[in-house]
C-alpha cells in the first residue's frame, strides 16, 4: 500500500536519508524506529508529500504521493512530531476547522475520541499542556477514520494511562484493518502493536524487524539485587552481568522458567525491571553487524 | 479558493483589519471634516514657512486650492502608504511563511487540498483585505465629501487616485507574498519585505528634495502615484495601474507555483 522506493533526501546539514526501501502492506502494521535526527520525521514528510525527494519516490495505492497529496489525503490521518497548531482557536474551533476542510459531517468518532481521552476542547489551545495537544492532535488524525494514519511518535508527551488508552485504539484501528506507520524511540510500544518495523539510523535503515510471529525478539532486562553480593549467581546458565556490590544485572528473553528457578536459589530482595533504550538496541544490531564482517 | 480557509484568515487577522481600517478612518475623516477653504490657505501659507527639503520629503507641497486636491495631498503621499503598507506586510507574512515557520501549514497541508488552492485562497484574501482597508475608507471619504460640502468633490478623478494608490499598495502586496511563500522562517521573510517597503517608500519620499535624486523615482511604484497628474485627469492613471496590476498578477502567480513546488519542512 505504501512503497518507499529509493528515498534520498539531504539536507544541507549532511543529515537527511539515504536510499530507503520498504513497503508497508495494507492492513499492516509498521513501527518506525530510530534515535532523534535519525530521519524518521524526513521520511515521514516524504510519505505525506511534504518535501521534494533529491531521488526516489513515495507510492500510496500506486499514487505518487507528492504529486497526489490532495487526494490521498483524503484517507490519511497524520499526527505531526512536533504539535504546531494554529494560534488563538480553542480546541473545538481547531477540530471544527480541519473538520470543515475536509467536509466531514459524521462526527460520531470525534465525540468519542474526545470521551475517551477525556479532553476539554473548550479551552484554548495556547492554555493547553503538552499532554492535552497530543490528545487534539490525535483527534484530529483519527476522527475522519482514514484508511492509513502515520503517526510521528504518537505517545509522546502522554502519561501512561493515557498511552495505554492511545495503544489500545491503536489496536482497534489494527483490527479494522487500518494500514500504520508508527514512529517511535520506545521500543516496548513498537512491540506491542507493530506487526514489523524498520529501524533507522543516520538516514539508513539498518533491519527491518518482524514482531508478528510468537518469538520474542526482544530481551527483557531485570536489576536484581541480592541479601549479600554472591557471584556464584554468573556461573548460572543465565545472561548476568555483575553491576555493583549485591546488584545483578540478568536479561532474559523466552527462558522466563529458568530465570523464576534461578531467582528462587538466592536471597534476592529486590528484582526492577529496565527499560531498554533505542541505544541499546542498536548496540545490539551494530555488534552483530561486526560480528558477521 | 477554500471557502473555510478564508473565514479562518478572517478570523485570524480580523483586529489587524479593523485597527487599520480604524487608523485610516481617523486621518480620513479628520482630514475631510476639517476642510474649509479659507483654513487651507492659512495652511499653506504656513507650509510655506517650513524648509523646502522638509516639506518635499513629507509630501507637504500645499494643500491645492480646493476639497479634492487638499485631501489628496493631505492623504495620498504619506498615510495612505505607509499604514496600508504596515498592515500588508502583517497580513502577508502570516497567511503563507509564519504557518511554515510554526508547523501549522502541516495541518493545512493533511487537508485534501492541493498547495495551489491552499496558496491561492491565501493571496486571494491578502489582496480582497488589502482593498477593504483602502476601499473602506475611500468611499468613507467620499461620503462626507458629499454630505459635508455637496459638488466640491472631484468624485471621478479622487476615485483614480484611488485605485491608482490601491494597486501600487497591491504591487507591494504581491511582493511581500512571494517572500512569505519563499521563506521557512517567517523572520527572513518579514524583513524582506519590510526592506523592500522602506526603500519603496523612502525613495519615493527623497526622490524630490534635490535634482540629483531624481533618478529615485524609477525605483520605487510610489512615484506613480502622481497626484496632480491624476487629478488632472487623462489616461495616466488608467495605465499606470493598468501595469501595478498586471506586474502583481504576475508576481502572485509565481509565488503560487514555487509555494506548489518548494520542498517543505513541516
Amino acid at each position: 500500500m505504501i512503497e518507499v522506493k529509493n528515498l534520498t533526501q539531504t539536507y544541507k546539514s549532511g543529515k537527511g536519508v539515504f536510499d530507503l526501501n520498504f513497503n508497508i502492506e495494507e492492513g499492516e502494521v509498521f513501527g518506525y524506529l530510530g534515535p532523534n535526527g535519525a530521519g524518521k520525521t524526513t521520511t515521514i514528510r516524504n510519505i505525506l508529500g511534504f518535501a521534494n525527494a533529491d531521488e526516489g519516490i513515495v507510492t500510496i495505492n500506486g499514487k505518487n504521493a507528492r504529486l497526489e497529496r490532495a487526494t490521498l489525503q483524503e484517507i490519511i490521518g497524520y499526527i505531526p512530531g512536533e504539535m504546531a497548531f494554529f494560534q488563538g482557536l480553542t480546541g473545538k474551533q481547531f477540530l471544527d476547522f480541519i473538520g470543515n476542510m475536509r467536509e466531514l459531517k459524521d462526527k460520531t468518532k470525534r465525540q468519542d475520541l474526545v470521551e475517551r481521552f477525556e479532553l476539554d476542547t473548550s479551552s484554548p489551545i495556547k492554555k493547553m499542556s503538552k499532554g492535552m495537544k497530543q490528545k487534539l492532535g490525535i483527534i484530529a488524525a483519527f476522527m475522519h477514520d482514514p484508511k492509513i494514519l502515520i503517526l510521528d511518535e504518537p505517545t509522546s508527551g502522554l502519561d501512561p494511562l493515557m498511552q495505554n488508552i492511545f495503544l489500545e485504539l491503536l489496536l482497534e484501528e489494527k483490527k479494522a484493518g487500518k494500514t500504520i506507520l508508527m514512529s517511535s524511540h520506545i521500543i516496548e510500544e513498537v512491540e506491542k502493536v507493530c506487526d514489523r518495523a524498520g529501524m533507522i539510523r543516520d538516514g539508513r535503515i539498518i533491519t527491518i524487524e518482524d514482531f508478528s510471529g510468537d518469538t520474542k525478539k526482544v530481551e527483557d532486562i531485570f536489576d536484581v539485587t541480592l541479601q549479600k553480593p554472591n557471584d556464584d549467581i554468573l556461573k548460572e546458565n543465565l545472561k548476568i552481568k555483575h553491576l555493583e556490590n549485591a546488584k545483578y544485572q540478568i536479561s532474559v528473553k523466552d527462558n522466563y522458567k529458568e530465570f523464576f528457578l534461578t531467582l528462587a536459589k538466592y536471597d534476592v530482595i529486590q528484582v526492577t525491571s529496565k527499560k531498554q533504550s533505542i541505544e541499546d538496541i542498536f548496540m545490539k544490531y551494530y555488534s552483530k553487524e561486526e560480528n558477521h564482517e | 479558493m477554500s471557502k473555510y480557509l478564508f473565514l479562518f484568515n478572517l478570523k485570524s487577522n480580523k483586529i489587524l483589519i479593523i485597527s487599520f481600517t480604524l487608523i485610516l478612518t481617523m486621518y480620513s475623516s479628520i482630514a475631510t471634516g476639517m476642510y474649509n477653504p479659507t483654513s487651507v490657505e492659512a495652511i499653506n501659507s504656513m507650509l510655506d514657512l517650513l524648509p523646502e527639503g522638509f516639506a518635499k520629503a513629507m509630501n507637504f507641497m500645499g494643500f491645492g486650492e480646493d476639497l479634492t486636491t487638499y485631501i489628496s495631498h493631505y492623504l495620498y503621499g504619506f498615510i495612505f502608504f505607509i499604514f496600508p503598507m504596515i498592515f500588508i506586510i502583517l497580513v502577508g507574512n502570516k497567511v503563507l511563511s509564519k504557518h511554515v515557520d510554526s508547523g501549522s501549514m502541516a495541518y493545512l497541508l493533511t487537508t485534501p487540498h492541493s498547495r495551489i488552492k491552499i496558496a491561492t485562497t491565501q493571496a486571494i484574501f491578502l489582496i480582497l483585505s488589502t482593498c477593504f482597508v483602502v476601499l473602506f475608507n475611500t468611499i468613507l471619504i467620499i461620503l462626507m465629501s458629499v454630505a459635508l460640502f455637496p459638488g466640491d468633490l472631484d468624485i471621478l478623478n479622487f476615485i483614480m487616485l484611488n485605485v491608482t494608490t490601491l494597486s501600487v499598495l497591491l504591487f507591494v502586496s504581491s511582493i511581500t507574498y512571494l517572500f512569505s511563500s519563499l521563506f521557512d522562517e517567517s523572520s527572513k521573510a518579514l524583513s524582506f519585505s519590510s526592506l523592500f517597503a522602506v526603500v519603496f517608500f523612502m525613495a519615493n519620499a527623497i526622490k524630490n528634495i534635490d535634482e540629483r535624486l531624481e533618478f529615485l523615482k524609477y525605483i520605487t511604484p510610489f512615484s506613480l502615484v502622481d497626484i496632480d497628474r491624476i487629478l488632472d485627469g487623462g489616461a495616466f492613471s488608467y495605465i499606470a495601474s493598468s501595469i501595478m496590476l498586471f506586474v502583481s498578477a504576475v508576481i502572485y502567480y509565481i509565488a503560487i507555483i514555487i509555494f506548489d513546488r518548494r520542498s517543505l519542512a513541516v
